[in-house]
């Protein structure tokens, strides 16, 4: 039969390959097109029944992304926008630049401060590893609204509420056990030849890890940095309660504090959550070698 | 690269090292202050802001010598961030109010922190269960009772006296909201009352002549507007799960004269008959039998409602005041100039009315001065004032006439802007005579009412789903408030 | 989860060699992981701690009564009128939930994992726009899934009505069958892409000549997939249920708050609502925390049957080869 020769198989593979793509792409990507289309629409055109799948002439409009630059209400709103949230909504991009600051700061931490003790986890045993290992996955446990209060606590006597440095700490330090976990399973399945070889080269630790193993490990550093940086990008619940002022809250909160208000235009709300995620997005095609290549990378084929 | 990484290492330590204030000794002060002006644990003094707080020692009591200015003090504010551009631009007025007109002089700068409308409880909860204090706020009827309780705010009128007349000026439903065991607690910001709002060309292509004054007759002429194929939803209240779903329920339970506690808070409701068995047996009817109502009510809170009879999707809605305002500005609605509104349906027609207020802080007693700026503030933003030669209710009206918002000062009716913006909005006797009949909730009182509020959005949600019969979900509702009550 | 050979060489063989090279390296390793203790200690102790002892503690409106009560936030959890028959049901619909979403998530980014480790022309692209889903922030996402799913102009309903398949917008958040499920799909969708580069990752460690060599022996896909890509890919698995089952427990609480409110009825009041309820609706932190400690041992609970059910086949299949 077709599928039995090797050749067969391989095309077989090419089509499925094919349509799951595509059915990927369509599952992943069609949220996403509609809150786009709908930055683009006038608010009136987003009440018709059925919404219009793509904006024509009549109906499309910038006012929602000039609105959050400028604070101008649109002339032909339909929602009383100038009754809303004028300070807010100029916000956005300002905090969009916090939570960047933020999830960048909390990335580098992680990678800096998680590699060595992923690595050292997944290679050595010592005394209370596994103790230890577990104290860590577990401070992750409890869920973030049941530490919130005790963590304002805490900030207050750091004098770090409403501060980036504060969130900066919280973020990491949620951020590293996760990881060290995902550092270490990935070194698990490494190879440890290479990095014998350099030790016996005379290698320092340090060394070997930043010139051995640092390299081949791209697929788990991107995994774990991806992780980081959304974690910190995306919370929302100690970023509300922990920033006071305007100027000094993240993405998050501002979008919290929009959608959650007595009218919402929802237009302005779809241009805002774009907004937030163009920057990962920048960073991910910037960086797109990096992780395109670290997510697949066979072993010996590098 | 070994210097890239050693250069991240040293920038991380800095980093880390700026941060880390000592933190050795980490006492958990769990306890928030209660309202006697005991010694707090340190107010939090925020990284450098643009106007850098900086607290005065106790001054001396404001002696009537018109030279110096008292403070500075920078009061901490915190709100919601509605219409922030104007909050704050109020604050600013205030600001200089109180340092060139009032007496005695006061050198007041105001830090707003504000936060969304749905996280301003969570918000404003972890702020003081944290041990921050702030001097003055805003808050809502169905949140005093709480933070009285808990101590985080104080009773006005034990500082400021003055808060007890302004009573008399203020709707009847206004002031037992602002009142807590008694005390005045604060001043209004906006209140509304929920109104029973019609399209009136729905109607008249019906062929009908009045709106309703029944419930039945709106179950007759929602079944006509049907037919003529009008609308498929002729009823739209907004039922979610929340707290606009308490503003709907209460004034459907009130339309029929519900009295759900007495005067010593002991639930005098039937089970299975009175007002309130009425009204939910007829919820369930329009949703199940006459189908004059949909199912999805039960996702849409009053900003979803509003929306949809914008767009000429419903004949029968009950909504805040302030959304008549956009029902009938042509641009901004399909069924502008249609929108009226008529007494409440039902047998007394009453209604439920909601109250924002602001509140004195409990950081407010820190210190003399701060303590007097606070209350200026508070006066300024919820009572009478002379600004610049005017006296009246400035901040009321700047809200009414800019945004519509509705207000509790009585006497703001007779200024000529205001009778003209809400002229247009709807009949001034109708809005007047709505008001007269407008409750604000019952048991809102008693400091466990958010809690028993909470359980009884879940339970009449079952019973409108067909998952418990009436009946029994009103025991339900009575057993748990006097469990509550009894704790 | 480390291999037990080693170990019972430490026992049989207790030279001072070995001892020393123990010591030496513990002290080492705990050299390395330094950074990293300090920063969960200084941010995130204090808090657990005080979380966890304000289970322990009565809360009246708000403030602590200062009254030692042991156990009784717990018993009332478990037994009181007020409180256990909303706790109950929100276990079940806890549970219910937890357990579609992470088979979900889990099958379908194995299955996009696969996909994204073959490189073709696209897969770049693919890789990029997966990163989409992630990086909308929890609450722009709940609120975007709401209106998609909003019963008088949702795309969702619109995109059903036109394809004929209803002939009248439905209510899904109202229905009480359906809502869990809306907010199912819609946490599903945010959390496969993670997941996939998470499972893609460990994918990649296994040697191509593996699958070569399986593909020469003429192993059919399903052979090739159970007796060897799964056990490779095992502690990579192991860790994407551990977190995806954690995920599931705790970040579908954005969805919830934003969505349903816990509506309709009881069908989504899942224990993170019924937490938040408790601590900030109702200010009950004691017995808000208690709940929090539950549903940390849920969690816990989880994470031993992972870390058991999958460890012993591990070394099995291990020494079996």
């Amino acid at each position: 039969m077709f599928t039995n020769t090797i050749s067969g198989r391989l095309a077989l593979r090419k089509l499925v390959i094919f349509i799951s793509s595509v059915l990927v792409l369509f599952y992943v990507l069609s949220p996403i097109y509609w809150i786009i289309v709908s930055s683009f629409q006038k608010e009136a055109a987003l009440n018709f029944r059925p919404p219009l799948f793509f904006p024509n002439t009549e109906t499309f409009t910038l006012d929602h992304y000039s609105f959050l630059f400028t604070g101008v209400v649109p002339a032909d709103s339909t929602v009383m926008l100038q009754a809303q949230y004028t300070m807010s909504g100029t916000l956005v991009y300002p905090s969009i630049i916090n939570s960047l600051i933020i999830a960048l700061a909390v990335t580098v931490i992680n990678i800096l401060v998680g590699f060595p003790a992923g690595h050292v986890f997944s290679r050595y045993r010592f005394l209370g590893d596994q103790k230890l290992f577990a104290v860590l996955v577990s401070t992750r446990l409890l869920p973030s609204i049941s530490i919130i209060v005790p963590m304002f606590i805490l900030m207050q006597k750091y004098k770090l509420i409403d501060t980036k440095i504060g969130l900066i700490g919280i973020y990491s330090a949620i951020t590293i056990p996760f990881t060290i976990w995902i550092l270490s399973s990935y070194f698990k399945n490494l190879p440890v030849e290479y990095e014998e070889a350099a030790r016996m080269d005379g290698c320092s630790y340090l060394n070997s890890l930043v010139k051995v193993v640092f390299p081949i490990a791209r697929p788990g550093i991107v995994a774990a940095g991806i992780f980081a940086f959304m974690t910190a990008y995306g919370e929302f619940i100690f970023a509300t309660v922990l920033t006071r002022t305007l100027a000094s809250k993240t993405q998050t909160a501002v979008l919290a504090n929009l959608a959650s208000g007595i009218t919402v235009s929802r237009g302005m709300i779809s241009a805002a959550s774009v907004l937030a995620i163009i920057p990962p997005v920048l960073l991910a095609i910037i960086f797109r070698k990096q992780i395109i290549d670290g997510l697949s990378s066979k072993l010996g084929a590098s | 690269m070994k210097k890239l990484f050693l250069a991240l290492v040293v920038i991380s330590t800095i980093v880390l090292s700026a941060g880390c204030a000592p933190a050795a000794t980490v006492v958990p002060t769990s306890v928030p202050p209660t309202s006697a002006p005991v010694q707090e644990p340190a107010a939090p003094t925020d990284v450098p802001q643009p106007a850098a707080p900086v607290e005065e020692p106790p001054a001396a009591e404001p002696e009537p010598v018109v030279a110096a200015p008292l403070g500075p003090v920078t009061l901490r504010f915190a709100g919601w961030n509605y219409d922030s551009a104007k909050a704050h631009d109020i604050l600013a007025t205030y600001e200089r109010w109180v340092s060139t007109q009032h007496d005695p002089l006061m050198d007041a700068t105001v830090e707003m922190a504000d936060t969304g409308y749905g996280e301003y409880d969570t918000f404003i909860t972890t702020n003081y269960a944290g041990g921050g204090v702030y001097d003055a706020l805003y808050s809502s009827d169905h949140w005093l009772a709480k933070w009285a309780e808990a101590g985080w705010v104080l009773p006005l009128e034990d500082y400021f006296p003055k808060a007890k007349d302004y009573m008399k000026d203020v709707s009847d439903f206004s002031v037992s909201a602002l009142t807590y065991k008694g005390k005045v607690y604060g001043l209004p910001y906006y209140s509304d009352v929920m109104y029973f709002v019609y399209n009136a060309n729905m109607l008249q292509s019906a062929g009908i002549v009045a709106p309703p004054t029944t419930w039945d007759e709106v179950t007759e002429q929602s079944l006509l507007i049907k037919e003529k194929g009008l609308t498929e939803t002729p009823v739209l209240f907004g039922l979610k799960a929340g707290s606009w779903f308490d503003e709907a329920f209460f004034a459907l339970a009130y339309s029929e004269g519900t009295d759900f506690f007495d005067d010593e808070m002991v639930p005098v409701f039937e089970n299975d008959t009175g007002p309130l068995f009425t009204i939910i047996e007829w919820l369930k009817k329009s949703l199940y039998e006459t189908e004059i109502m949909p199912l999805k009510v039960l996702e849409m809170a009053a900003p979803d409602v509003q929306e949809s009879f914008k767009n000429g999707d419903a004949a029968f809605v009950i909504v805040p005041g302030y959304m008549m305002a956009e029902f009938n500005t042509p641009g901004l609605s399909k069924i502008a100039g249609s929108a009226k509104i008529s007494m409440m349906p039902g047998t007394t027609h009453e209604t439920n009315g909601f109250t924002r207020m602001y509140l004195l802080g409990s950081g407010a007693v820190e210190d003399d001065t701060r303590l007097a700026a606070s209350l200026a503030l508070i006066e300024f933003l919820g009572g009478e004032t002379t600004l610049d030669g005017e006296t009246t209710y400035h901040v009321a009206r700047r809200w009414a006439v800019e945004n519509r918002l509705g207000f509790s000062a009585e006497p703001l009716w007779k200024d000529a802007e205001i009778e003209k913006v809400f002229s247009a909005m709807a009949d001034p006797t109708i809005l007047a005579k709505q008001k007269g009949l407008a409750r604000s909730k019952d048991g809102m009182q008693a400091p466990w009412f958010a809690e028993w509020i909470g359980l009884v959005r879940t339970e009449v949600q079952r019973a409108l789903l067909g998952d418990a019969e009436t009946a029994e979900v009103l025991e339900t509702i009575k057993q748990q408030w006097v469990d509550l009550s009894q704790e | 989860m480390e291999s037990t050979t080693l170990d019972k060489r430490r026992v049989l063989k207790k030279s001072s060699y070995e001892d020393k090279r123990f010591k030496q390296t513990t002290a080492f390793a705990y050299k390395m992981i330094l950074p990293s203790v300090l920063f969960i200690v200084v941010f995130i102790a204090f808090p657990m701690f005080y979380s966890v002892s304000l289970a322990f503690q009565d809360f009246k409106y708000g403030v602590p009564t200062g009254e030692f009560i042991g156990l009784q936030n717990f018993i009332d959890i478990f037994t009181k009128s007020t409180v256990a028959p909303g706790f109950y049901n929100s276990l079940q619909v806890t549970l219910i939930f937890t357990l579609a979403a992470v088979v979900a998530v889990i099958l379908i980014s194995l299955g996009i994992a696969f996909l994204i480790n073959e490189s073709f022309p696209g897969s770049g692209l693919i890789k990029v726009s997966l990163l989409l889903p992630y990086a909308i922030p929890g609450i722009a996402s709940a609120v975007m899934w709401n209106w998609i799913y909003d019963a008088s102009f949702g795309v969702l309903n619109g995109l059903l009505f036109k394809m004929g398949i209803i002939d009248s917008y439905i209510a899904i958040l109202s229905d009480k069958n359906l809502a869990l499920w809306a907010i199912w799909f819609a946490y599903v969708w945010k959390m496969v892409p993670y997941s996939a580069f998470l499972l893609s990752a460990g994918l990649s460690t296994i040697p191509s000549s593996v699958y070569e060599a399986a593909l020469m022996d003429r192993s059919s896909t399903f052979r090739t997939f159970f007796k060897i890509t799964l056990p490779l890919l095992l502690p990579v698995l192991q860790l994407a249920l551990v977190v995806q089952t954690i995920f599931a427990l705790l970040l579908h609480f954005g969805l919830v708050f934003v969505m349903t409110g816990g509506g309709p009825g009881e069908a989504t009041r899942t224990l993170p609502w019924l937490i938040y309820q408790e601590s900030f609706t109702y200010t009950r932190f004691g017995r808000g925390s208690a709940m929090a400690i539950i549903l940390s041992l849920i969690m816990i609970i989880f994470i031993y049957i992972y870390l058991v059910l999958l460890n012993p086949e591990r070394r099995k299949a291990r020494d079996g080869q």
